[in-house]
């Protein structure tokens, strides 16, 4: 829906203003230009459940939701068992969808893409809300920390959120979601989406890429769950973006972060082909 | 992450657990739309809270004893309903009845005495499921 505000009333960036994706590891941002969105209006998924098979492996939880550690297995599809815990999950395209065409990327993940002007925000909500929801980036690399040194996430104390979570998902990179069912009832499952399929493109206005960092310009901020550096993170942002991201600079910094980012701007071999 | 203000509340599950009597006195096998099997207690989620916000007693007499357990498994009655002859009880509370969860291992179970061992006696209740800590 375009209004005047920055975000609509789901939290997405407006066409025709910007995003900051801020990654905590790099110390800097993605600062994106929404030209447009692709599904204005339709923005709902219901995706119904869970990715989840009778042969789904999980972890068990010992000593919340009554569980005893193990591998408790589900009996149905779509369960999640009692006292269990999943990591690394992908959503596929689910067996109950009518889908035209086919998805250009593989059918094992519907976030992914390696279309660089494309960037997801997406919203989910779980069903049941109690169930604990992690992100992962990539799929697989915790990044969930306390203090840097223990490990956070659905199998621990912290690190997780409660039912939803809101993200965006960057090109050439699969995220993989963690959920954990933290009682001792199995529980069919259902997920929600709601999302913006953005058209964007980088941001070539060195001032304005210092404003928007130092929220002198108004924009949208996603705040990446990206908190350890890894390989395949600098490999999907050089695919995407040609760079990983604009470094923060203090905001007492003006002259050297604008003349910084004029020559991170000039010489990105992906603005230079024109590519983003 | 800046967001909606609605997305800064966590969100809360609204759960109609049901169950019947068998015998004339047990525990419940409590059952539900999102619940693949029955279970014989509810082991809350760590963090949790779960309100209870109406409560329906009908059929044949019986008393149900809600209880609660910190450790899981030593239970208390907390409430109790009495069904004194044949009919519906049926109470909604304007203020919840709260069962807290710190530990992970906090559960409800119903137990009912006095039952017909013909006939069952149905009991369901409401109960809202949240992580919606005020602080």
């Amino acid at each position: 829906m375009v209004g005047y505000g920055v975000v609509d009333e789901w939290g997405f960036t407006q066409p025709n203003n910007y995003v900051q994706l801020f990654m905590p590891a790099y110390m800097s941002s993605i600062v994106l230009y929404v030209k447009y969105r692709h599904n204005p209006e339709w923005d709902l998924i219901n995706y119904g459940p869970m990715p989840f098979t009778t042969s789904t492996a999980y972890n068990g939880y010992n000593g919340v939701g009554g569980g005893a550690g193990g591998s408790p297995t589900a009996t149905v599809s779509g369960e999640i068992p009692a006292a269990a815990w999943i990591k690394q999950v992908q959503f596929s395209v689910p067996s109950t969808f009518y889908v035209q065409g086919t998805f250009p990327y593989g059918n094992t993940d519907i976030w992914y893409t390696q279309n660089n002007s494309r960037l997801f925000e997406v919203k989910q909500w779980t069903s049941p809300s109690w169930l604990r929801v992690a992100c992962d980036v990539p799929t697989g690399q915790v990044q969930e920390t306390f203090q840097d040194t223990v490990a956070g996430g659905v199998d621990q104390d912290f690190g997780w959120k409660t039912g939803r979570y809101y993200t965006a998902h960057i090109p050439y990179i699969h995220y993989g979601y963690g959920y954990g069912n933290d009682t001792n009832a199995p529980v069919y499952t259902g997920m929600t989406f709601r999302y913006a399929e953005q058209e964007v493109s980088l941001c070539k206005d060195p001032t304005l890429v210092y404003q928007i960092i130092n929220g002198l310009y108004p924009a949208n901020t996603i705040e990446l769950p990206i908190v350890t550096k890894q390989t395949q993170i600098d490999t999907a942002l050089n695919q995407a973006y040609g760079f990983t991201g604009f470094p923060i600079y203090p905001k007492n910094q003006q002259a050297a972060a604008i003349a910084a980012y004029q020559g991170l701007i000039s010489t990105n071999p992906k603005v230079v082909q024109g590519l983003i | 992450m800046p967001s909606g203000p609605y997305l800064e509340k966590e969100v809360t599950e609204l759960v109609t657990f049901g169950a019947q009597t068998t015998v004339s006195s047990g525990t419940f096998s409590l059952t539900s739309d999102i619940f693949v099997t029955p279970i014989t207690k509810f082991v809350m989620p760590k963090g949790a809270r779960v309100k209870i916000w109406s409560r329906l007693l009908s059929g044949p007499p019986a008393t149900v004893n809600y209880q609660f357990a910190n450790d899981g498994s030593t239970f208390r009655t907390v409430v109790s309903d009495d069904l004194a002859s044949a009919g519906d009880f049926v109470t909604e509370k304007r203020r919840p009845h709260i069962f807290r969860s710190y530990a992970g291992t906090e559960a409800i179970q119903l137990t009912y005495t006095g039952a017909s061992s013909g006939l069952a006696t149905t009991v369901a209740f409401d109960a809202e499921i949240s992580r919606d800590t005020p602080y």
